[in-house]
């Protein structure tokens, strides 16, 4: 199968890698096998050209190697899930797990996916979490480059925002994409700034952002529930009922949550803490009490 | 003072009997015709400050800096040819970078000052380039504490407690010697600097100056900035009563 098609499937795909295992009722055979057995087949040729050495070159040497399969990104490893964001009264918040998972396995349940960057903004990330460390890197010299003119000018979030889609969508053209979906929000001059930019150099603005499970299982809460002028208080309860549902429904996410907060004065992130969750229902008691035999 | 290089001094690449590079000679003195730069290693960080001449009424305050950012733990205070001192600058700035990408920690201060010494002195090696015709003092913080290096047009640096370049070093480093560096802080080096530069600013000479003061030191994180407004008002108001009292001597 051409590369072309292959990142195709894997973008309509979930979680990029492995698929959908395990479901109880087999919904859609054709679905299943079209996306689990061709993953699982590259999955092996792809580790045998990466255990070779040959490193992913940055974007300056792409143009030159775009012959050689292997220089392009085909797979996330180490991914992190959804990121939500959400405008209030006097700025931003933002919130997301700490896990980074491995394919199914939840390898590394301590990891920050949302940073400070400059002075006016936060930069969430879900995706692989390797190229959100690049993307801080590259975030990190601009900002340094832009202190250094000391001319009492600093890069808003609009212009970081502007910024990372030039660079998504550039690495896109080449085919080898960071694989992010990032939330960028901050506030500058009393201006507040929520927007996404994806893998693909997608971009957009709104007043409630999320990326990936978070697109299906949070952006109906928030659309219900978002009103102008939420207080802090208001806006964190909507964010954790979100959170709520996807720790429940996400496999990919875990118990411990991050939440930011960015605002004129400038951006705080929150030590992780967990949130309280409910087991207790009568159809867990005895899952197997009316089962008829094996599937 | 100077003696007439006749015949040796055409070229950077001519030595002279007596065994000096008359070109690199001359491009000293292009660093001591201009306004005097002191910089001193406090116990706790190191402070820079600039007698900027001013040639026109009609310059805007706070415009054609002479102290520089290098990175957010390094800072550069130029004397001499402004052109050639941006240079140096843009230089230093990509060193740091460069060094930061490939090791991932803010590059030490003393691997800079040889960076920039070699590039410095690369232009002293070739006929068809020039040489520098700007002195550096470089101030920074890094995993060894406070450090202030000066870079000469010639491209020698060395480490320095306090070093001072420009039409009022000799002044300015008689100065430097009177004071008990090792127990200062950087907020009271600062009016001190300030000091300094009031004192040996001449006159007569050069009708007026604004005064850059920039620190490295634990207060300001270890980051290098230009320092508070406020500190900046009491350094200019210290350094006035400090000639006030001179004179009224």
């Amino acid at each position: 199968m051409n590369p072309n098609t292959q990142l195709s499937y894997a973008l309509s795909c979930t979680r990029g890698r492995g698929g959908r295992r395990n479901t109880l009722k087999s919904t859609n055979n054709y679905i299943k096998v079209e996306i689990f057995l061709p993953l699982f087949r590259f999955f092996w040729i792809n580790m045998a050209t990466a255990m070779d050495g040959s490193s992913m070159s940055p974007s300056a040497d792409g143009l030159v190697n775009l012959e050689m399969d292997s220089q392009r990104t085909l797979y996330p490893y180490v991914t992190g899930s959804s990121v939500l964001g959400i405008k209030y009264k006097d700025g931003i918040l933002l919130a997301s797990d700490t896990g980074g998972s491995y394919g199914s396995t939840l390898r590394f349940k301590g990891v920050e996916r949302i940073k400070v960057i400059g002075k006016h903004s936060l930069l969430g990330a879900s995706g692989e979490i390797s190229d959100f460390q690049e993307i801080l890197k590259y975030l990190d010299e601009l900002i340094l480059y832009d202190n250094m003119w000391d001319d009492g000018n600093s890069l808003g979030p609009k212009e970081v925002h502007n910024y990372l889609t030039r660079v998504m969508y550039n690495r896109r053209n080449k085919f080898d994409p960071l694989w992010n979906s990032l939330v960028l929000a901050g506030v500058k001059n009393g201006e507040k700034h929520l927007g996404v930019v994806t893998m693909l150099g997608v971009h957009y603005e709104d007043n409630h952002v999320s990326t990936g499970f978070g697109n299906h299982l949070a952006v109906p809460i928030l659309r219900k529930e978002w009103r102008e002028d939420l207080t802090f208080e208001e806006a964190v309860k909507i964010l954790e009922k979100c959170l709520m549902v996807l720790l429940y429904r996400d496999r990919s996410s875990i118990n411990k949550f991050q939440i930011a907060k960015v605002t004129e004065e400038g951006a705080t992130i929150y030590p992780p803490y967990s949130l309280k969750t409910f087991w207790e229902f009568a159809a867990f008691k005895e899952p197997a009490k009316n089962a008829q035999g094996s599937w | 003072m100077s003696s007439i290089g006749t015949g040796y001094d055409l070229s950077v690449t001519t030595f002279s009997p007596d065994g000096r590079v008359f070109q690199v000679e001359y491009s000293g003195k292009a660093v001591d015709n201009s306004g005097t730069v002191v910089g001193i290693k406090c116990k706790d960080g190191v402070v820079m400050g600039v007698e900027k001449l001013i040639s026109s009424k009609m310059m805007l305050e706070g415009s054609n800096r002479r102290i520089h950012a290098v990175h957010r733990h390094a800072g550069m205070s130029v004397a001499g040819l402004a052109a050639d001192g941006r240079q140096i600058v843009s230089r230093a700035k990509s060193e740091a970078i460069s060094y930061e990408r490939v090791y991932g920690e803010p590059i030490p201060i003393k691997e800079l000052a040889d960076r920039v010494a070699s590039y410095v002195h690369l232009c002293t090696l070739y006929w068809w380039l020039r040489p520098f015709g700007c002195g550096v003092i470089l101030g920074g913080f890094d995993r060894d504490g406070p450090q202030l290096y000066m870079i000469e047009p010639s491209g020698v640096s060395y480490k320095y407690f306090g070093a001072a370049i420009g039409k009022g070093r000799q002044a300015a480093k008689t100065e430097i010697e009177k004071l008990n560096l090792s127990e200062m802080t950087c907020r009271e080096g600062i009016l001190e600097v300030a000091k300094i530069i009031y004192g040996v600013h001449d006159e007569a000479k050069d009708k007026s100056f604004e005064l850059e003061l920039s620190w490295v030191c634990e207060e300001s994180n270890r980051q290098h900035q230009n320092i508070p407004d406020d500190l900046m008002e009491d350094a200019k108001e210290a350094a006035i009563m400090a000639m006030e009292e001179m004179d009224a001597d």
